[in-house]
């Protein structure tokens, strides 16, 4: 196991079809690696389904170990890995919350009118924006990712977000800043490649 | 505008982070972000520079949205771990840290336990909520002590035996970075029993005095450092109480006694008895009160029959739950209601051989129950439990598993079960939580950890010497190790520990809080 959180183990420069023949033969590390490089995505692929992240967490973990189950039956058709791993956790997506009670219930009156806010033109590109920021956190190093994580999204402060990660809090607001710098290109990085794509398309 | 060492940037951004999280708490409520932060990165309509944008739209992401690296380590670690058997390697504590199969936290008073001990240890176990005679637990019966120590399956087991292979957690908990020791604060007689702070000034324990011939409920209103006793408790009552009192304020608390509950509002310095009028009723088992007119309640009946009864009137009068959602061999090891109706309770299910994990959430203050699976949890000698809140509750099991319970705004309850982080190496003496994620371990090393996100990570506290005495007190427990730990903030905790002078009666108190006022 390596030390850094979310940081890949040595063998991470293998292609996935790569790490999947080790795999099959029994290389643990070309197993963690594949579960590294891939889980986000399945991650998030529930997050349209609850907010809870321990849930998601869980959903995630179910279709590693589903496609663990299978990998002996699995034929590498040059398809990426991670459609593989969408398409177990799409089909436990349908199976759980088909199975499991309603989750949406209506509270009170109905609105006569459409409600305030973004309409669905609106709300696809706050998706997309969304969508894209998340991709560029995913490349940013693994110590950038836990500042910003815990500084702005769990809220804590610089001493605490220092005591939890063995850093002062004049260091953690500098690491903040660079976080910051990091993710800005990044993002660059990101709209070049969707820009990119709609040239292609 | 830059330092050259960066100084002036860092608070910058520093001051524009901390607006944001102002900002998100302000409109906490709404439906989603203002208008503004979807622009990561670029100036925002409402005039945001580039840089408060991103931060905008970083603050707006949900947790769901954004996991922690740490949950990426969990998941690979589950799938090696997976196709990896390790019959040969237990990943429980040191056999030198092995005792004697003791009890369970809610149990029976430590003179009394010398008793039992010489003949069954880890009967205790199930014995703990009511003290019955002829409980139909059918476990209650007497065995070989220490008979689970010397013949634990752990040995031979692979390292995860949950139910769900989903929801096995095998690297789950790391140690980052360390925070406050421990300190001595006080020292109190009592009748080793509970500890339960309401807040970081205000803790309650069953005290002892006049040579423990007497009981009553002592306060502290400085943090553990001194305690007054209560009225002394009525006679011919349980011979114990057998959960912790539950405070709707910090000097207004009620407690069960017998087939009664005792109702204080002056911090039990004097109470009244209110008789609990269900039918056939024979013992109050635990209680939680949100409010003063709010309370739930585990009775068991004459029948054997357990089940939640609910009152609005203050205790004044009672009302059977709907359903049967208890079983009569279920202990109910916590119970937390709050005021908005969520309630949990914690239960310990199974045999002896194959204890099990189980929680009940309600989503209507007591009236209807949601029953979670069963989770087993690999040779449970001895559980630790605390619900934080009514939808939160942790169970642990001395020698190295925590089993974190979650109940969704729905009702529906969830079991995570995960082990010790190998970095601990010692058993399990006490937890306690202060929220749904901010919760502590006391370990016998001794050492406090704590979490801020339900076990993904932990810091360490090393707890203070508290003696010097080397040797062990009769019933194993080490002299230093704490017995009852109440964390009422999530900045710290209250903790009771033998002191290690032989004198069963003496505890020190521990505390990593300032008392920030009497009450």
């Amino acid at each position: 196991m390596v030390d850094v959180p979310g940081a890949e183990p040595p063998g991470s420069h293998l292609d996935d079809s790569a790490l999947l023949a080790l795999a099959r033969s029994g290389d643990q590390r070309a197993l963690e690696t594949l579960c590294r490089r891939n889980w986000r995505p399945v991650y998030r692929s529930f997050a349209r389904y609850t907010s809870d992240p321990a849930e998601a967490e869980d959903l995630t973990q179910e279709v590693f170990l589903r496609a663990l189950r299978s990998l002996p039956r699995y034929t590498d058709r040059g398809v990426p890995y991670l459609a593989y791993l969408l398409r177990i956790a799409a089909n436990l997506a349908r199976d759980r919350w088909r199975a499991g009670p309603a989750r949406v219930v209506p509270v009170g009156d109905l609105p006569d009118g459409p409600a305030p806010g973004p309409g669905p033109d609106g709300l696809a590109v706050a998706s997309d924006a969304r969508a894209t920021l998340l991709r560029a956190l995913d490349q940013l190093r693994p110590e950038h990712r836990t500042v910003l994580r815990l500084r702005i999204l769990e809220g804590r402060p610089a001493s605490e977000v220092g005591a939890m990660t063995d850093r002062s809090p004049a260091a953690v607001r500098q690491l903040s800043v660079r976080a910051l710098a990091a993710l800005r290109a990044a993002l660059e990085q990101q709209r070049g490649v969707v820009a990119a794509d709609s040239g292609r398309d | 505008m830059t330092d050259l060492d960066g100084t002036g940037d860092g608070l910058r951004v520093d001051r524009l982070i901390d607006q944001a999280i102002a900002r998100r708490a302000a409109a906490n409520g709404a439906t989603g972000p203002p208008d503004g932060a979807e622009t990561a990165g670029r100036a925002g309509p409402d005039g945001l520079g580039p840089e408060e944008a991103l931060i905008a739209e970083l603050s707006w992401l949900r947790p769901v949205d954004w996991p922690a690296d740490e949950a990426g380590d969990r998941i690979a670690a589950a799938v090696t771990a997976a196709t990896a058997t390790t019959p040969d390697q237990p990943t429980g504590p040191r056999p030198d840290h092995d005792r004697p199969a003791a009890v369970g936290y809610l149990r029976t008073p430590r003179r009394r336990r010398w008793l039992a001990l010489g003949a069954a240890a880890v009967a205790l176990l199930v014995a703990a909520v009511f003290q019955l005679t002829g409980s139909p637990h059918p476990t209650a019966g007497p065995g070989p002590a220490g008979s689970r120590t010397s013949q634990s399956p752990r040995a031979t087991a692979p390292a995860t035996q949950t139910q769900h292979p989903a929801r096995t957690w095998l690297t789950a908990m790391r140690v980052v970075a360390r925070t406050a020791a421990l300190r001595a604060v006080g020292a109190v007689n009592i009748d080793d029993n509970f500890l339960t702070c309401v807040s970081r000034s205000v803790c309650y324990v069953q005290g002892s005095s006049d040579g423990g011939k007497l009981d009553d409920i002592a306060r502290s209103v400085d943090g553990g450092a001194t305690w007054s006793a209560g009225e002394t408790l009525p006679a011919g009552g349980p011979e114990e109480f057998t959960a912790q009192v539950s405070c709707p304020h910090p000097l207004t608390c009620f407690a069960p006694y017998g087939a009664s509950l005792l109702e204080t509002t002056d911090g039990f310095a004097h109470y009244v008895v209110l008789p609990v009028d269900l039918p056939s009723l024979t013992q109050v088992g635990v209680v939680s009160c949100p409010t003063t007119l709010d309370c739930v309640a585990v009775v068991r009946l004459s029948d054997g029959r357990q089940t939640f009864a609910y009152s609005h009137d203050g205790g004044g009068s009672w009302t059977e739950g709907r359903a049967r959602t208890l079983s009569s061999g279920d202990i109910v090891a916590a119970l937390r209601c709050d005021r908005d109706g969520a309630c949990i309770a914690a239960l310990i299910i199974g045999t002896e051989a194959t204890p099990l994990v189980g929680a009940v959430s309600s989503t209507d203050g007591g009236l209807s129950w949601t029953r979670s699976r069963s989770y087993s949890i690999v040779d449970m000698q001895q559980y630790m439990v605390s619900c934080a809140n009514g939808q939160n509750c942790l169970i642990g099991s001395n020698d190295g598993y925590l089993a974190w319970v979650h109940a969704t705004t729905s009702g529906h309850v969830g079991i995570r079960v995960q082990p010790f982080p190998k970095s601990w190496d010692a058993l399990g003496d006490a937890v306690a939580c202060a929220s749904g994620p901010d919760c502590f371990v006391a370990t016998s090393s001794p050492q406090l950890e704590a979490t801020r996100n339900a076990g993904h990570t932990w810091t360490l506290a090393p707890a203070a010497p508290i003696t010097q005495a080397g040797n062990t007190s009769d019933d194993g427990l080490l002299p230093d190790s704490i017995v009852y730990l109440s964390c009422p903030v999530r900045a710290g905790c209250v903790a009771l520990a033998n002191d290690g002078s032989g004198d069963q009666s003496s505890w020190v108190v521990l505390s990593n809080l300032t008392p920030k006022e009497s009450s």
